[in-house]
C-alpha cells in the first residue's frame, strides 16, 4: 500500500482550475498553511479505527 | 441605579416595567443612549434598529396600560448578531456581499420569540465574516473591542454580542456557536453565555456556517436573564429541519435547586494542557466551589477536535464555494483563504470524520454515565491583544485565530449543552471562562450549576468601567 503523501503545493494547482477558483500570490502561502493543518488532522484521524458499519453522524430522514 | 439610566439585568427591567416603576420607553431611550455613547469605542453595534425599538416599547407600555398580561422579558432592550434576520434589513453576517442581498422580509424565529415576551430588539451586532472567526475582528465593519480592556480582542465570532454584554449596553444578546463563538466571547468578555444542545433551539431565518455544528443561543449578565431567553425561545418550528424532536424543557422555575446531587468532576487529558496557567486556575476555582474532586477524560478528544475542523473547513467552504469564484476580493483574506482550503479537501476526510463523530457520542454518552456535570476552560488564554496573530501555549506557537476554540471545538462537535461562566482574578483586568458542561439535552444541569456559582460570588459578569 502507498503512504499517502501530502503536497499542498500540487493540491492548489490541480484543484484551483477544477473548482474555478484562484488563488493570488498573498493568498497562496496561507491556503497552503490551511491546507497542511487540515493534513495533519485528517492523518489524526487516519490513525483511528472504525469500522465498515460505523454510521457517519448526519442521518437523513424521509 | 434605574432601569431608567442604567443596563439592569433583563429580570430586574422585566419586574419594574410590570410594576409600572419604569416604563418600556424609558429603559430603550436609556439603552440606545448607551449606545450612542459607547458604541464608537466598542464595535459592539453595527445597526441600530430605534424605531422599532420604540414602537414595540411603546406598545409593551400601552398593553400595560391596558391591563394586559406582560412577557417575562417586558420592555428589557436586546439585540442580535448580524447573521439574525432582521425584518427591513439585509442579513450581512459580517460580510461585506451580503449587503447586497435584499431586506430581509421577516425576524428571525428566535428574534420573534424573544418579541412574543416583550423583550425588545434595538439592533444588530458586529461579528467576525461568515462567522469564520474567534477573535472578534472584521475587516468590514471594524473590529469589536474588549470592554474590559478596548486593545484586547472581543473573542469571536459573536464578538459584538459578548461587547455589547459586557459594555453594558443592553442586558440580552442572542449569537451563534458553530465551534465555540458564544463560548470564547463569553470566556474574553466575562459574561455568561449559554451555547444549547444542537437541534434545541430553530435556526431558522439565520444565515448558516456549518449545518452540522450551527448553534444558536443566548449571552447575558446573569444566569436567570440566560434561562427566561432561553424558555422563551424554546418550541418546535418546522422551518429548521435541524431541530429534534424533543421536547421543550423550560429551566428557569428549577434554577434555584444548587447542585445537591450532582456529580460533577473536571476533565482530565486534552483539557489540562496547552493552555496558559489562569485557564487551568480558573477551572481548579470553579471544581473546588462545586466540591468537584473527580477528573474524568472524553478519549480522543484531540481527534474530535480534528473532525470537527475538517467539517468546518469543507461544508463552511461548499456554502461559499459561488461567492468564492464570483467575489473572492470582496472577503476577508483571511476568511476566504480558509474557505479556499476547505474547498480543496478530498471528501473522504470529512465522511470520516463524521463516522467519528458518532463514535465519540457513545463515548460520551458513556462518560455521562458516571457524572452530571464536567468542567474545562473556554479558552486556552485571557483575551489576546487586538491584531494579535500568534500565541505561544505549551512552548508551541501557534495561529491565535482557529486555536482560541481548541477547548470549545471538541464539546460542540457533539452538541452537548454548555454554560459559560466568567472568572476573575484579583489584580487582573481581563476575565477567562469556565465551559460547565452537561450532557445532552440537560442544559437545565448546567444552568443549575451556574446559577450556584454566581449565587456564591465565584463567577460574575459585571459591567466593565470604561474610560
Amino acid at each position: 500500500m502507498n503512504e499517502p503523501a501530502f503536497d499542498a503545493e500540487a493540491l492548489i494547482e490541480a484543484m484551483a482550475p477544477l473548482l474555478g477558483l484562484f488563488v493570488g500570490e498573498a493568498s497562496r502561502a496561507p491556503v497552503k498553511t490551511h491546507l497542511e493543518i487540515a493534513a495533519r488532522y485528517a492523518a489524526l484521524l487516519e490513525q483511528t479505527a472504525l469500522g465498515d458499519h460505523e454510521e457517519p453522524a448526519p442521518v437523513f430522514t424521509p | 441605579m434605574s432601569p431608567a439610566t442604567e443596563d439592569l439585568p433583563a429580570a430586574e427591567i422585566a419586574a419594574a416595567v410590570k410594576a409600572g416603576a419604569v416604563s418600556a420607553r424609558e429603559v430603550v431611550t436609556a439603552a440606545l443612549a448607551r449606545v450612542a455613547a459607547r458604541n464608537d469605542a466598542l464595535g459592539a453595534f453595527t445597526d441600530v434598529t430605534a424605531t422599532r425599538a420604540l414602537a414595540k416599547a411603546d406598545a409593551v407600555d400601552a398593553a400595560r396600560a391596558k391591563g394586559e398580561r406582560l412577557g417575562t422579558l417586558a420592555g428589557a432592550p436586546f439585540a442580535v448578531k448580524n447573521l439574525f434576520d432582521i425584518a427591513g434589513l439585509p442579513t450581512r453576517a459580517g460580510s461585506k456581499i451580503n449587503r447586497d442581498l435584499p431586506p430581509a422580509a421577516a425576524d428571525a424565529t428566535l428574534v420573534a420569540r424573544l418579541e412574543a415576551a416583550d423583550a425588545i430588539l434595538v439592533g444588530g451586532l458586529n461579528m467576525g465574516e461568515y462567522a469564520y472567526d474567534f477573535t472578534g475582528e472584521n475587516t468590514h465593519d471594524g473590529p469589536s473591542r474588549n470592554p474590559h480592556d478596548l486593545r484586547h480582542m472581543s473573542g469571536g465570532s459573536s464578538g459584538g454580542s459578548g461587547a455589547a454584554i459586557a459594555g453594558g449596553l443592553v442586558p440580552l444578546a442572542l449569537g451563534s456557536d458553530t465551534n465555540g463563538s458564544i463560548r470564547v466571547p463569553s470566556s474574553l468578555c466575562g459574561v455568561f453565555g449559554l451555547k444549547p444542545t444542537y437541534g434545541r433551539l430553530t435556526r431558522a431565518r439565520t444565515f448558516p456556517f456549518v449545518a452540522s455544528l450551527d448553534h444558536l443561543g443566548p449571552f447575558a449578565r446573569s444566569v436567570k436573564d440566560l434561562a427566561l431567553a432561553y424558555d422563551a425561545m424554546l418550541g418546535p418550528d418546522p422551518a429548521d429541519p435541524a431541530q429534534a424532536d424533543i421536547a421543550p424543557n423550560p429551566v428557569a422555575a428549577g434554577l434555584e435547586q444548587g447542585i445537591g446531587g450532582l456529580r460533577i468532576a473536571r476533565l482530565g487529558g486534552y483539557f489540562a494542557t496547552t493552555g496558559e496557567p489562569a485557564a487551568f486556575a480558573a477551572v481548579e476555582r470553579i471544581a473546588s466551589a462545586l466540591g468537584a474532586e473527580r477528573v474524568v477524560e472524553f478519549p480522543q478528544a484531540d481527534r474530535a477536535r480534528a473532525a470537527a475542523y475538517l467539517i468546518t473547513m469543507v461544508e463552511g467552504a461548499a456554502l461559499h464555494l459561488d461567492r468564492l469564484r464570483a467575489r473572492a476580493d470582496d472577503f476577508d483574506p483571511d476568511v476566504r483563504d480558509r474557505l479556499i482550503a476547505g474547498a480543496m479537501l478530498p471528501g473522504g476526510w470529512v465522511v470520516k470524520a463524521q463516522k467519528f463523530r458518532s463514535w465519540f457520542r457513545r463515548a460520551i454518552d458513556d462518560a455521562f454515565r458516571e457524572v452530571d456535570i464536567v468542567l474545562a476552560p473556554a479558552t486556552p488564554c485571557r483575551a489576546p491583544l487586538r491584531g494579535q496573530r500568534t500565541m505561544t501555549l505549551d512552548g508551541r506557537e501557534m495561529l491565535v485565530r482557529p486555536n482560541l476554540g481548541l477547548f470549545t471545538q471538541p464539546i460542540s462537535f457533539v452538541g452537548l449543552p454548555v454554560v459559560t461562566v466568567p472568572v476573575w482574578t484579583d489584580g487582573e483586568r481581563l476575565p477567562i471562562g469556565v465551559q460547565i458542561i452537561a450532557a445532552r439535552w440537560r442544559e437545565d444541569l448546567a444552568l443549575r450549576a451556574a446559577r450556584a456559582l454566581e449565587a456564591q460570588g465565584v463567577a460574575s459578569a459585571p459591567i466593565a468601567r470604561m474610560a
